[in-house]
């Protein structure tokens, strides 16, 4: 694969396709960093702890039925799952096309942000529930 | 218990039916309250409605009692 201009990622939350209203998309995935450090070593050693990872998304407001705002309003406070796709959803058969998923807690929502003019946006960071796991094809 | 898929941005086509199983993993609650799916409720069969009588209908005519005299009356002949 060559390199890749973010184009057309496929973002489902919940089950829910809101890739169109979805302008950025960040997996975060970081791990605990835990000492091992004993009498002889010349300096700290260290190994990954435990994943604490978090997925940040930008969405484009939208109050219709069925859009942004009546899909994760539901979900504040609770759990969602998620699938991330790069390539878009359409190329999942390619095979080699990653795809990462997992679960996160759904700990924000700026329902209405933005001044006079602006777009409505909602920028979020949620952690993820244990771990992401990347996947290929469909 | 089965569930309906009412919006376009669900992996199944709307109008798609669905179990729990399919769903497995899917906050079904907040897809419903989100509208993209709708329970399913089995039809039942209702039993035809009862439609009371009409009471004049009910009504059934008096039957007179017929005499012996009318019995043996025959229509009379012209000549």
């Amino acid at each position: 694969m060559a390199r890749i201009v973010l184009t057309d990622v496929g973002v489902v939350l919940g089950g829910v396709d809101l890739s169109d209203h979805i302008a950025s998309v960040e997996i975060s995935q970081n791990f605990n960093e835990v000492t091992t450090t004993a009498f002889g070593d010349g300096g700290v050693t260290r190994v990954a702890g435990l994943e604490d990872s978090s997925l940040s998304l930008s969405f484009h407001q939208d109050f219709a039925t069925s859009e942004v705002e009546a899909t994760i309003g539901p979900l504040v406070g609770g759990t969602a799952s998620f699938e991330i796709a790069p390539y878009g959803t359409a190329v999942a058969a390619a095979g080699t096309a990653p795809r990462y998923s997992g679960t996160v807690l759904v700990t924000e929502w700026t329902a209405v942000n933005g001044a006079v003019g602006d777009l409505s946006t909602a920028d979020v960071t949620w952690p993820v529930v244990g771990q992401v796991a990347k996947g290929t094809g469909a | 218990m089965s569930w309906r898929v009412t919006s376009s941005r669900l992996a199944w086509d709307a109008g798609t039916v669905l179990s729990a199983d399919d769903l497995a993993g899917c906050n079904i609650g907040a897809l419903v309250q989100g509208g993209h799916l709708e329970p399913v409720t089995k039809s039942k069969r209702t039993p035809p409605v009862q439609v009371p009588d009409d009471p004049q209908k009910k009504k059934a005519k008096p039957v007179e009692p017929v005499t012996e005299d009318e019995l043996a009356e025959e229509p009379e002949e012209q000549e």
